[in-house]
């Protein structure tokens, strides 16, 4: 793993792999943002422009491999002007030109929770496929799993990180910090505290045929 | 269609965020001279900002502390219907929990109306008295928040992982009943394992 950025007031240093940045504070994230060189990754937020232009003209324009479109699930909204689609659909085109027409590490500021479920699995299936190192800052907890790692930041700093279920296994401390668990995780490890099942769980699924089945 | 005291979900999937849009603008410019500093010191309080949030523009503003300010300024302006447009995005936890908290108590105590426009069906869940769904500009189905389950609203929302839940669990027979939050369906699952 290699150093790409330290900041000593929080204690916290980013290494090439992908993580997610959970924080309880906003001014938190923005004195974050201040002093990370942006310049030097692809910083994608949540800011957007309702252009009126086509989908695919954006597209062209920025670069973005059109043969791209069946993957990412554009063929229905190409031909449609941007300032016609719902908020979602704008940041996720976003997103992608971004993603297809740039290089390098990627840093995502509370981008993911604007987007569908199917939205969000294509973009980490083609990130990963692509071997490209993200950076997620949310506030959202129901967006920690589009990442492995998971560091909890607060006003004094790095109050935890680790593997992502590994730190969200730190109820106790999360919840004193502020933060919330996400739903299925957080009911997993209650009915595991009653070893109503053996271990937690990330989906629905998962844990509906632990239990039930 | 009586709206007054309500928090309303809107679901329309032509809608257009222009909200979210930020212009570079002073939110409080045009405020009429008649509203005192008080009733606006107040408003600022009351969304978790403060005073110096008066003289900055749109553009130098995040996503939250715009979305706040604009409710400020409706607040300010007794504007009895109050738009939120993805106004939880980019709020932590305890900001969104204290911020539905008081929509409610807006809404019951002061009358308010709340418009929302989200996709988290998680923001809506407790919160939300009824779901409109509009079609071609038009409100098409009204639906009241015990209907939920029965009507499948959910479906036009991310993140409704409670209810998938529950609904997964009474495909196998279990959970027969509606639930609103963790701690019942935790109870619920005792009572029917234990």
């Amino acid at each position: 793993m290699k150093k790409i950025f330290t900041y000593d007031k929080y204690k916290l240093t980013l290494y090439d792999v992908c993580s997610t940045i959970i924080y309880n504070d906003e001014k938190i994230k923005n004195r974050l943002l201040n002093i990370l060189p942006l310049e030097d990754y692809i910083f994608i937020n949540s800011d957007v422009i309702p252009f009126n232009i086509s989908v695919k003209k954006y597209l062209e324009l920025n670069g973005f491999k059109m043969n791209l479109i069946p993957y990412f699930n554009l063929q229905t909204i190409t031909n449609k002007i941007i300032s016609s689609l719902d908020l979602s659909s704008i940041i996720y085109i976003k997103v992608l030109s971004a993603l297809s027409s740039n290089e390098g590490i990627v840093i995502f500021d509370n981008v993911f929770t604007y987007l569908s479920d199917e939205q969000k699995q294509i973009i980490k299936k083609y990130l990963s496929e692509n071997h490209i190192i993200y950076i997620n800052i949310t506030s959202d907890i129901e967006d920690v799993f589009m990442t492995k790692n998971l560091m909890v930041l607060t006003e004094s700093g790095v109050a935890i990180e680790g593997k992502t279920e590994d730190v969200l296994s730190e109820e106790k401390l999360l919840k004193r910090l502020g933060f919330n668990l996400p739903f299925i995780f957080d009911l997993s490890l209650k009915l595991k505290s009653y070893d109503l099942v053996k271990k937690t769980y990330t989906d629905v699924d998962g844990l509906v045929s632990a239990l039930w089945k | 269609m009586e709206i007054e005291g309500k928090v309303i979900a809107i679901i329309d999937n032509s809608f257009n965020s222009y909200r979210h849009y930020k212009k570079e603008i002073y939110i409080f410019d045009n405020l009429p001279r008649s509203i005192k500093k008080d009733k606006v010191l107040e408003a600022l309080k009351m969304v978790n900002l403060n005073e110096d949030y008066i003289l900055k523009k749109s553009n130098d503003l995040s996503n939250v502390e715009y979305n706040k300010l604009l409710l400020a300024k409706d607040l300010i302006m007794d504007s009895k219907v109050i738009f939120l447009d993805f106004f939880e995005k980019g709020m932590c936890y305890k900001e969104r929990e204290y911020f539905k908290k008081l929509f409610k108590k807006l809404s019951k105590d002061y009358k308010f109306t709340f418009l929302i426009n989200t996709n988290d069906f998680s923001f809506c869940l407790n919160l939300v008295d009824e779901y409109h769904i509009f079609k071609n500009g038009e409100v098409e189905h009204i639906i009241s928040k015990k209907d939920i389950y029965k009507e499948k609203v959910y479906e036009y929302f991310n993140n409704h992982h409670l209810i998938d839940f529950v609904c997964k669990s009474r495909n196998l027979n279990h959970l027969h009943e509606d639930y609103y939050d963790i701690n019942e369906v935790l109870k619920a699952i005792y009572r029917e394992l234990k």
